[in-house]
């Protein structure tokens, strides 16, 4: 059965209507191209371009077949090309199954639904590790140099806290850095010096950046000691900070956000921009619930280490929340209160820090 | 009957319609297939997905009862592909680390090679177009093309003179104090210089792509001027500025009616929560109409540059071409998907390229004199998928 089809031969726009037999071979369908019973042409399969169907039920008015270096067939009869195509044996590519069945269709996006899954599980954050490693020290620390004088030019001021209080809790401090065991190290031969900065400003709080730099407010001792609290809570707090610095935490959401954008960028290339951001904001946020959750654990360990209590952090903590819940309610900015504005479920943390351990610990 | 009396037939003149034969629903299939497989595949299946979509525009892009092919050989687009992504992986790298001589050469280097990409580009989808068997081809030699690309030039030594003028300026003038009418009058002059130089830019290339194409043995050609080109972008201009000032007359009036506008005043000086919460909103909703206002005058823009180009552009002796796009239709129908495409958070982008490439197609008339056979094949040479990759990604694309 042939085709009736025009002929381009690439030398001219003229049209040579010609009848296409399609036979079956081992590699594909034969090709040839006949006008009043006399053969023109004789192709193999690998010398045709075998044009894609883009619907099961909707075909163009006609058609072009590549034939290459011998110009181009043009059907106008689509329906009959493929039909023809298909008696013939010819093979469809994976996208064009998926274009005109549905089934073939819901396989294809079930595994991308399960690749795109594992890859923010276990691909992310293996990249962002090994990524990560290769950071250099310096660089962390002139990043949080630079980030600390941003600051102090606006958000913090100098501390107004005794010196001599300051130095007590830079003691304990340093005590509690001294019984960090090798073993609670999660990158092997990173060991940033760890300094302890006093700063004034955003409410109750204590933060860590890149490369051994930490920082505490004057609010949350002032917090510690309106609730009556012993040191142990700040000291546990800090614990909780030094476990942001060795787990290298800030570098790491860097560097996932970077390697979540390339990938993304990469696979959903012209896709919708609004899905990409949303998720990449999304992702964000989880991966950092998932960094406080191990800084909690890193700061149980090394508080069991220094024989300190783990329950007056967690005291500490809930008064703090609560103190920003009724400030809340009057109006405040409380954004920027405390370290309990990045954890949604502070009671839940209080009370594993009370038990003094953690069942989502490893 | 006596053929040596008979007046010579003057060749007939046949108008065709372009015509788009597709649809925004089996686009929605071939963008939605490309995407999946461009997840499973991590990428790479980008230069396929990018094959795929050009060849679904072309074989339903119907000229005078023949649709259009594209040839283009899938293992230059994909080699195109990695090249593009390796440079642009290194940039992306040294523009991070901060690693500023490295990245400015990097960027001294694309400049450079703009007007090299460019041309490779058009000869690339020139070459890979067919129609009724006939490539297409790009004549303009490089020279020619870094020839029209001096405002890029003019633009990039201007924007390092201004640079380094103003860190010259700064250390100078210090404590002298400059009238605040002579610096926003230097700023606006800058800016219009620079908008200028860019235009001049894009009609340098419209004109050398469409003077320099050729068909059949056919050579383009195109009697639209610059004047024409400055014209409607300053008419963009208008469009841009009326827009935003309508957005903020309704934004302003939101506010009066959410609240009195003097007692939002009143609120700010008290830090009242919900005045500070409102404030921020209609900070955030000026900063969305600034961008917003964008969309109409872009598509104004486009579409006048369309209908110049389109209604001044011709082949050889043989063909001409007329159309009749209107502005205004086209800005209503970029509006409509542009608010489509934020409420389906961007599922619509199909729908919406297909529904303007139709208007935009199928406002041009084709006028052919002498038939359609008569256009002679040349020996077709494929190159530049490397640059065709670059001008995709940059935006040079023919179909959004």
């Amino acid at each position: 059965m042939g085709v009736a089809a025009l002929w381009f031969d690439g030398r001219s726009s003229r049209a040579r209507p010609v009848d296409v037999q399609l036979e079956a071979s081992p590699g594909g369908p034969m090709l040839t191209l006949a006008a009043g019973g006399v053969d023109l042409l004789r192709l193999a399969p690998g010398q045709v371009v075998w044009p894609e169907r883009f619907s099961a039920r909707r075909s163009p008015a006609s058609l072009n077949v590549d034939l290459r270096d011998h110009g181009t067939l043009q059907v106008d009869d689509p329906a009959a090309w493929h039909r023809a195509c298909s008696t013939a044996g010819l093979r469809t590519s994976l996208a064009e199954r998926m274009q005109t069945r549905w089934r073939v269709f819901a396989a294809v996006m079930g595994v991308a639904l399960a690749l795109l899954a594992a890859f923010y599980r276990w691909g992310t954050p293996w990249a962002a590790a090994q990524v990560t490693r290769l950071v250099p020290l310096a660089w962390e620390q002139k990043i949080s140099s630079r980030a600390l004088a941003d600051m102090d030019h606006g958000l913090l001021s100098a501390s107004q806290l005794p010196p001599q209080r300051q130095a007590e809790l830079r003691e304990r401090f340093a005590a509690l850095a001294a019984r960090m065991q090798a073993g609670q190290r999660p990158y092997a031969g990173y060991a940033p010096p760890l300094t302890l900065h006093f700063r004034k400003g955003l409410g109750a709080n204590a933060f860590a950046l890149p490369g051994g730099t930490i920082v505490m407010t004057d609010g949350l001792v002032e917090a510690a000691t309106k609730s009556a609290l012993p040191d142990d809570a700040i000291v546990g707090v800090l614990a909780h900070e030094i476990g942001h610095v060795m787990y290298r935490h800030t570098t790491r959401l860097v560097v996932e956000q970077g390697v979540l954008n390339v990938g993304l960028g990469l696979a959903l290339g012209d896709m919708s921009w609004m899905f990409a951001h949303a998720s990449t904001l999304l992702t964000a946020l989880a991966y950092r619930r998932g960094h406080e959750t191990q800084a909690d654990c890193f700061a149980i360990a090394l508080l069991q280490q220094a024989k300190v209590p783990a329950r007056p952090m967690a005291d500490l903590l809930l008064a703090i929340d609560s103190a920003a819940a009724q400030r809340g309610t009057q109006g405040e900015d409380s954004s920027w209160t405390s370290i309990v504005s990045s954890h949604p479920d502070t009671l839940a943390r209080a009370r594993q820090l009370q038990a003094g351990h953690a069942g989502t610990c490893s | 009957m006596d053929l040596e009396t008979a007046p010579p037939a003057a060749p007939a003149i046949e108008s065709y319609r372009l015509n788009f034969s597709g649809d925004g629903g089996v686009y929605f299939g071939v963008w939605l297939v490309n995407l999946l497989l461009m997840v499973v595949t991590l990428g790479l299946f980008t230069p396929f997905a990018r094959r795929r979509k050009i060849k679904y525009f072309y074989a339903h892009t119907v000229v005078a009862g023949s649709p259009l092919e594209f040839t283009g050989g899938l293992r230059r687009m994909f080699i195109g592909y990695l090249l593009f992504f390796g440079l642009y992986l290194a940039y992306s790298i040294a523009a991070q680390t901060e690693q500023k001589i490295a990245s400015a050469a990097i960027g001294l280097g694309w400049l450079l090679l703009t007007p090299w990409l460019w041309a490779s580009a058009q000869r690339f989808r020139l070459a890979s177009t067919r129609w009724r068997g006939i490539r297409g081809q790009f004549g303009a030699s490089w020279g020619e093309a870094y020839a029209a690309s001096w405002p890029l030039l003019v633009l990039f030594l201007l924007g390092a003179g201004i640079g380094f003028g103003a860190a010259l300026g700064a250390s100078a003038m210090r404590g002298t104090s400059l009238r605040p009418q002579f610096v926003f009058g230097g700023i606006l002059a800058g800016i219009v210089g620079m908008l200028v130089l860019l235009v001049r830019q894009e009609f340098n290339y419209t004109r050398l792509y469409l003077t320099r194409c050729g068909f059949g043995g056919q050579a383009g050609r195109w009697k639209g001027g610059f004047g024409a080109f400055l014209r409607f972008s300053a008419a963009a201009v208008g469009v841009y500025v009326a827009v935003a000032a309508a957005l903020f007359a309704l934004i302003a009036l939101g506010a009066y009616l959410a609240g009195d506008l003097a007692r939002l005043g009143a609120g700010l000086r008290a830090k009242n929560p919900h005045t500070l919460m409102l404030a921020a909103a209609l900070g955030l909703a000026s900063l969305f109409a600034v961008y917003l206002a964008a969309g109409p005058a872009l598509a104004y823009r486009e579409a006048r540059k369309f209908v110049l180009v389109w209604s001044n552009a011709g082949l050889g002796g043989v063909a001409r071409f007329r159309c009749d796009l209107r502005p205004w239709r086209f800005v209503r129908l970029r509006v409509k998907n542009l608010l489509m495409t934020l409420i389906t958070l961007g599922f619509w982008r199909p729908f919406a390229v297909t529904s303007e490439y139709k208007m935009k197609l199928e406002s041009v008339t084709l006028h052919v004199k002498g038939g359609l056979d008569q256009l002679a094949g040349q020996l077709a040479r494929q190159q530049g998928a490397f640059a065709d990759a670059i001008a995709d990604a940059v935006g040079f694309d023919v179909i959004g």
